[in-house]
Order: structure tokens, then sequence, then C-alpha cells
């Protein structure tokens, strides 16, 4: 089962998303950071210390501007155990999708190929 | 430039950042959010603090990892990535030769993470020629970087906040190609001086 992993340049979107996607996806671990020190914004730190705390292959997801930097900057640097995916999809709607199959079982690659069919 | 000399240079980097605060932030008042000379400030003051010792290898890989930390937007992440890969690359004595070669990673690392090619006026226009002034002339004279930072004057944004200003971008100097000025100059100075 994979993890899902959340940026989000205002951690109301990161918190709602979570919330929304947890509801479909109970036993799904979905990661979710949101905003910088109370501000809008995304920072590296927060994106690796998500990564630090995967237990699966993990697919993430972002929302606009430099979260794909700050993400791919992580991933790159990223040297622990498992997969981790970025998925170019809504954040909304991406990871709704990607925790409802994690949660019924489905394989990493299939989700992702769904997902590669959604355009942002 | 050994690891002494390269610390040196970086921690320098905060009395430049200190001292031209306001003309970056007013460089970026004009084309941008205005944030660009705290944010480089922040991020020099942070490496000042932070990075104290090492190889030359590890003081660049700390220096990017402190910047990419403490700076927000796209420019913190960009140069602290481009620090973290160049670690890659440094020799224990950094010579002109070596300095070229960190600096095409940065090239290729401000292209690939920033998705920015030549004339779209940001940093990589100045970042971009550098290594080829340093091969040319041997060094990075602070005019001739310079003068890479001034001919983004001219030039139209199409990346970043500065594109929403489109014609009206042009006129001002882009202040992520200043900044990038000073810490070319900076890296170049410390080879100059063995």
């Amino acid at each position: 089962m994979a993890d899902i992993l959340i940026i989000s340049h205002s951690s109301k979107i990161a918190e709602g998303t979570k919330a929304l996607v947890g509801q479909m996806a109970k036993d799904v671990t979905i990661h979710a950071s949101g905003g910088v020190d109370g501000e809008i914004g995304t920072n590296i730190d927060q994106i690796n210390n998500m990564l630090g705390s995967i237990g699966n292959d993990t697919i993430c997801f972002y929302d606009i501007g430099s979260s794909l930097m700050n993400l791919e900057m992580a991933v790159e640097m990223y040297d622990g155990p498992y997969a981790v995916h970025i998925s170019k999809a809504p954040l909304v709607e991406g990871s709704f999708l990607a925790g409802v199959e994690s949660s019924v079982g489905t394989e990493t690659e299939y989700i992702l190929e769904k997902l590669n069919e959604m355009k942002k | 430039m050994d690891a002494e000399k390269l610390l040196a240079q970086l921690h320098g980097l905060k009395t430049v950042f200190d001292e031209k605060e306001s003309e970056l932030t007013a460089l970026d008042r004009e084309i941008g959010d205005g944030d660009h000379g705290v944010n480089m400030k922040r991020g020099f003051n942070a490496v000042d603090e932070k990075v104290s010792e090492g190889s030359t290898k590890e003081i660049l890989k700390q220096t990017g990892m402190t910047l990419m930390s403490s700076i927000g937007g796209a420019s913190g992440p960009l140069y602290g990535f481009s620090f973290v890969k160049m670690s890659d690359a440094a020799a224990d004595e950094i010579d002109a030769d070596n300095l070229a070669q960190m600096l095409d990673i940065f090239t290729e690392t401000v292209a690939e993470k920033g998705k920015v090619e030549g004339g779209e006026k940001t940093m990589y226009d100045v970042i971009s020629k550098s290594a080829g002034v340093l091969r040319e002339t041997g060094g990075l004279k602070m005019e001739d970087v310079q003068k890479l930072a001034d001919d983004t004057e001219d030039m139209i944004a199409t990346k970043g906040r500065a594109a929403y200003f489109k014609e009206k971008s042009k006129g001002t100097v882009d202040p992520g190609a200043q900044s990038a000025v000073y810490i070319i100059h900076a890296l170049g100075e410390g080879v100059d001086n063995g």
C-alpha cells in the first residue's frame, strides 16, 4: 500500500486535502504539509521531514509554483529505501484517487498510470 | 582556493548581501514582490552562522542545505541545490578549471530545476555565461560579470513572478541576475587569490 504525500503553499489546503482523502482511505498513511511559518509558501525542509517518515513507496502531490521545484529537489536528495514518485495530477483529485486506489490494494504502478491520465 | 579560503569567501557574502540588501529590494520591488534583498541577506547570514568547517565539498554542501532551508521563494532553493550539486565536483584545491566545471553544474542545475533558458531575464543569464567568461579571461572580474546582469535590463521576463509584469519588466536589471553576480564574483575572487 503506497503512502500519499501532499505539499501545498497553504496549510489549510494540505490539512483539508488530507482530511478529504483520509476519510475515504483510512488505512493509507497520508503525509501533508503546507505553508511556511504560518505564511503561504513551501520549503524543502518540510518535504525532507515528510520523506524521512515514509514507511512505504510514496506518491507525492504538489500545488503551484515553486512547490514542484522543492519537491523535485527533495526527492532527488532522498536516499531512503522506498521508491518516491511525483504525480503531476491535480492535488485534490489526484491524491483522492491515489488514496482510494491504494487503500483497496491497487499496485502503485497502476495507480501512477491512472494518475497520468489526469491533467492539471 | 582551499577549504579555508572557500569558507572565507562564502562568509564574506554575508557582508556583501548586508550591504546590497536595499539595492536588491529596490530591483525586486520593480519587477517582483520585493523580498529578494531580505531573502539573500537572511540566507548568507545563516551560512555565516552555521557553516564553519569541513572540506571544500562539505562546505559547499552545507552552504547549499543552509540556503535551501533559509530562503523562501524560488531563488533560495535554486542557489542552495546548485551548491549541493557543485559540491560533488569540487576538488580540495579549487583552481580556475575546477571552478569552471562547477559553474557548468550550476548552469545545468538552474536550467533543469528552474526550467529556464537564456534570455528570460533570470539568474540563469548570469550563471550560464560565467563559465565562458572564466575560461576566456582566466578570471571573473566584477565588471565582466556585472555586464552579464546589465544585459538582463532590456530583456522581457517570461519566468517567475516577474513574468506578470511582461513589457513593464523591461528597464530593470533582474534581481536574481544581480545576486548571482555577487555569488559568482566571490567564488572567482577566491580562485584569483590562490
